[in-house]
C-alpha cells in the first residue's frame, strides 16, 4: 500500500506538472457546469394574459378578491387586470381576445360570503385553457383563503387547449406569498432542478469511472515512457502500479467532482442537497441526492453499469500490458 | 587501443560468494527462439560480460534474470533466492539499468531517484544522503533540480544508471548502459562499474564494444544466436583462436576473387570481406604480410590500408561465428 501511495503520489505530481489534471479536475467540471446551466436555463414563466373584471358588487369582499389576488397576478407580471362594466363587455373582450378570460362578481357577493349564503363567480374563458386555469386558480384560492365554502367557482364556455403547469404553479404560488414570482416550490422548478442535479451526479459518476480506467491504463503509460520494465524489476507487488495508478485517478476523480458539483452549485443550476448528502457523495457516487432518486436510479444503474464495463475493459487492456507477447 | 591493455589482474577466487547463478534459460518468442539454454555464475566482486551483436538475446537474458520476463525453462538465483516474475522482497538484491531509458521527462534528476528510492524501501535523511552521492558519481549534481526532458541525451544515459545504484544492490545489471555517450562520459561511466567492483558488487554488463567487456570483465560470455558460444577470461577465450593475428586490409576491387587467391596462402586460416576490405586470420601476421600484399597486388586490387591487431575478443567472436561483432 505504501508502495502504491508513493506510485500515485508521483502520477499526481507528473499531472499537476503537464497541466493535465488541471484540466481534468478543474476546467473540464467548470467547463461542463457552465454548459448545463447554458442547457437548462433558469425558469421564468413567459405567459402572460388579461384579466377582465366585472364588478356587479362593489361590496368589501369584490374588493378583496379584485385588490388581493387579482391584482397579485398583475404584480407578477402574469396578467393585466381590467374592469369593465357589464358582462356583455367581458363576453366581447374574450370573444375577441382583448381579454384571456374574465371574472364576473355578482351583485350581493360581499353580503353572502359574509352570511354564509350561497354565491358564484363565474369565469367567461375563451380558447386558451392557460389562462382559464390561471384565473380559475387564482379565485379557488380566493375562497379558501376566506374560507367561505359555500363560494362556488364555475367555468364558463371551456374550450380545448392544454394547461401550462409551470405558469399555474407558478400562479399558485404567487397568489400564496401575494409578492412577485419567487418560487422555490413550484412543481416545475422541483424538475428542473433535479434534472441539473442527475446530469451533474451522472457526470460524477463518470468522472470516476473515468478516473478509475485511467488509473488502470497508467500501465500502458509506463510502458510508453519506457519504465514499466524499471517497475517490474522492482521488489514491489504486482498490482502496486494497478493500485497507485487507480489512486491517483480516483482522487483526481474526487476533486473534479468537488468541482463539478462546486460549480453546479454555484451557477445555481443544481440542486444538491444539504451538504452532509454533498460529502456523502464524494465518498460514494452512488448515493444521489434530491426527491427524485427512484426517478433517475434506472439511469444511474446504467451508467454505473457502463462505467464497470470501460473500467473492466482498462483493466483487462493493463493485464494484457504486463503479460509480454 | 583498449583491446591490448593486460587483462583485469583481481579476478576474484573461487571461493566468494556467487550472486547470480543461472542455469538452462530459455525464452522463445512465437517460434523465434531468443535465448536458447543460457546458464552462468557471478561471484561477490566479479564482473561478468555478456557480448554479442545485436538480437543476440543479451536483452531478453537480463529480463529474466530480474524477474520481469517469464522464462519458458531454467531458474535464476540471486543471492541464493529463486527470482521470477512473482518475486517481490529479493528483487531489491539487483539494480537494473535498462538498456533503454527508463526515467521519466517531466520529474528532475532528484525526483527521478527519489521516486525508485523509495520503491526499493529508501526514505529519509538516508534516501536524500544516497541521492546525493549518486548524483556526485553520475556527475549531475550541479543539474539535479532540472527536469530529465532538458538533459542531453548522454546526461539521461548517466541518470538512467543512477537509478539503479541508489540502493547499493548485491548484483547491478548493465544493459548496453554506453550506447550513444561521449568519450569522456563513457569513461566516467566505466571507471564507476570499475568502482563499484571493486567495493565488492556483482556486476553482469552486456555490450557490443569488445573493448568495454575488455576493460572491464574478469569473465566474459561470448552470446550468439541465444547461446554461449564461449566464456572465459580474455586470455582464455583468446586462447581459442589459437593465437592467431588478424590482418584488416582497407582495400577496392573485386575483393570476393582477391579473398579466395589470399585463402591459399600457407598460414591464412580465414578471409572474410566486407564494405572496404577484407579481413584475415592469419598464424603470424608480420611474417606473412609481405606475401599476403604480394597476392593482393597481383590480383590488381588496391590496397589502401593495412592494420595488424593481435588476438583479441572481436577476433574470438569473427573466428567463432564468422561474423564481425559490429556490423
Ligand atoms: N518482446 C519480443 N517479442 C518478439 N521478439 C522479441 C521480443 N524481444 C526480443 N525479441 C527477439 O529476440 C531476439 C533477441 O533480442 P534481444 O533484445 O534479447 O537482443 P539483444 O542481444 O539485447 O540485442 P541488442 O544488442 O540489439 O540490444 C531478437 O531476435 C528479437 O527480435
Ligand atoms: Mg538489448
Amino acid at each position: 500500500m505504501r508502495v502504491a501511495l508513493v506510485i500515485a503520489a508521483r502520477i499526481l505530481r507528473q499531472r499537476v506538472r503537464d497541466r493535465s489534471a488541471i484540466v481534468f479536475a478543474v476546467l473540464t467540471p467548470v467547463g461542463l457546469a457552465m454548459a448545463f446551466s447554458a442547457i437548462i436555463p433558469d425558469f421564468t414563466p413567459t405567459f402572460h394574459t388579461t384579466v377582465a373584471v366585472v364588478d356587479h358588487d362593489g361590496g368589501t369582499a369584490a374588493q378583496a378578491l379584485i385588490q388581493g389576488p387579482l391584482h397579485g397576478l398583475e404584480s407578477a407580471g402574469i396578467a393585466d387586470v381590467k374592469l369593465v362594466d357589464t358582462e356583455a363587455d367581458a363576453r366581447y373582450a374574450v370573444s375577441v381576445n382583448d381579454a384571456g378570460a374574465a371574472v364576473v362578481i355578482p351583485a350581493g357577493f360581499s353580503n353572502a360570503v359574509q352570511t354564509g349564503a350561497p354565491t358564484e363567480v363565474r369565469i367567461l374563458a375563451g380558447g386558451g385553457a392557460t389562462s382559464r386555469e390561471v384565473v380559475r386558480a387564482t379565485v379557488t384560492s380566493f375562497a379558501d383563503a376566506i374560507g367561505a365554502g359555500q363560494l362556488a367557482v364555475q367555468t364558463v364556455a371551456a374550450t380545448g387547449g392544454t394547461v401550462d403547469a409551470a405558469s399555474l404553479a407558478a400562479v399558485q404560488a404567487a397568489v400564496q406569498a401575494d409578492q412577485p414570482i419567487v418560487v422555490a416550490d413550484a412543481t416545475a422548478e422541483h424538475r428542473q432542478a433535479s434534472l441539473t442535479t442527475f446530469y451533474g451526479a451522472a457526470m460524477a459518476i463518470m468522472f470516476v469511472f473515468f478516473a478509475t480506467q485511467y488509473g488502470a491504463l497508467a500501465i500502458l503509460t509506463e510502458r510508453r515512457v519506457g519504465t514499466l520494465n524499471r517497475l517490474l524489476a522492482a521488489p514491489i507487488g504486482p498490482g502496486s502500479v494497478i493500485l497507485g495508478g487507480s489512486i491517483a485517478g480516483l482522487l483526481l476523480g474526487m476533486l473534479a467532482m468537488g468541482i463539478l458539483v462546486a460549480a453546479t452549485t454555484l451557477l445555481g443550476s443544481a440542486d444538491w442537497g444539504p451538504p452532509p448528502l454533498v460529502a456523502i457523495l464524494a465518498v460514494d457516487t452512488l448515493t444521489v441526492p434530491t426527491a427524485g432518486l427512484a426517478d433517475i436510479l434506472p439511469s444511474i444503474l446504467v451508467l454505473t453499469a457502463m462505467g464497470v464495463v470501460t473500467g473492466g475493459i482498462g483493466l483487462v487492456r493493463a493485464r494484457a500490458a504486463l503479460v509480454p507477447a | 587501443m583498449d583491446a591490448h591493455q593486460p587483462p583485469a589482474a583481481r579476478v576474484p577466487g573461487e571461493s566468494a560468494e556467487a550472486i547470480l547463478t543461472c542455469h538452462d534459460l530459455r525464452k522463445r518468442f512465437g517460434d523465434r527462439t531468443a535465448v536458447d539454454g543460457i546458464g552462468f555464475t557471478i561471484r561477490a566482486g566479479e564482473t561478468y560480460g555478456l557480448l554479442g551483436p545485436n538480437g543476440a538475446g543479451k536483452t531478453t537474458t537480463i529480463s529474466m534474470i530480474c524477474g520481469i520476463l517469464a522464462a519458458d525453462a531454467g531458474e535464476v538465483h540471486v543471492a541464493g533466492i529463486k527470482i521470477d516474475t512473482g518475486t517481490v522482497a529479493a528483487k531489491g538484491a539487483i539494480g537494473y539499468v535498462p538498456q533503454d531509458l527508463a526515467i521519466y521527462p517531466n520529474l528532475s534528476a532528484r525526483e527521478n531517484l527519489a521516486f525508485f528510492g523509495r520503491l526499493y524501501g529508501l526514505r529519509g535523511a538516508h534516501l536524500r544522503q544516497r541521492i546525493a552521492e549518486v548524483l556526485a558519481v553520475i556527475d549531475l549534481a550541479g543539474r539535479a533540480d532540472e527536469r530529465a526532458e532538458r538533459f542531453s541525451g548522454g546526461m539521461k544515459r548517466r541518470l538512467n544508471i543512477g537509478i539503479g545504484l541508489l540502493h547499493r544492490p548485491r548484483l547491478l545489471v548493465l544493459d548496453e548502459p554506453t550506447v550513444g555517450v561521449d568519450p569522456q562520459s563513457r569513461n566516467a561511466i566505466l571507471s564507476s562499474v570499475e568502482a563499484l567492483s571493486a567495493a565488492g558488487m556483482g556486476i553482469l554488463y552486456t555490450t557490443h564494444y569488445m573493448e568495454e567487456a575488455e576493460r572491464l570483465c574478469n569473465r566474459v560470455g561470448i552470446i550468439h544466436e541465444g547461446r554461449i558460444i564461449a566464456e572465459g577470461s580474455r586470455r582464455e577465450l583468446v586462447a581459442l583462436v589459437g593465437g592467431l593475428d588478424t590482418v584488416k586490409l582497407g582495400a577496392t576491387g573485386d575483393l570476393a576473387a582477391a579473398a579466395r587467391a589470399v585463402r591459399e596462402l600457407d598460414g591464412v586460416r580465414d578471409a572474410t570481406t566486407h564494405d572496404g576490405g577484407i579481413d584475415l586470420l592469419v598464424v603470424d601476421a608480420r611474417r606473412l604480410l609481405p606475401s599476403i600484399l604480394a597476392s593482393m597486388n597481383q590480383d590488381g586490387q588496391s590496397v589502401r590500408s593495412v592494420e595488424v591487431v593481435e588476438p583479441d575478443l572481436e577476433a574470438v567472436f569473427l573466428h567463432l561465428t564468422g561474423k564481425a561483432l559490429r556490423d
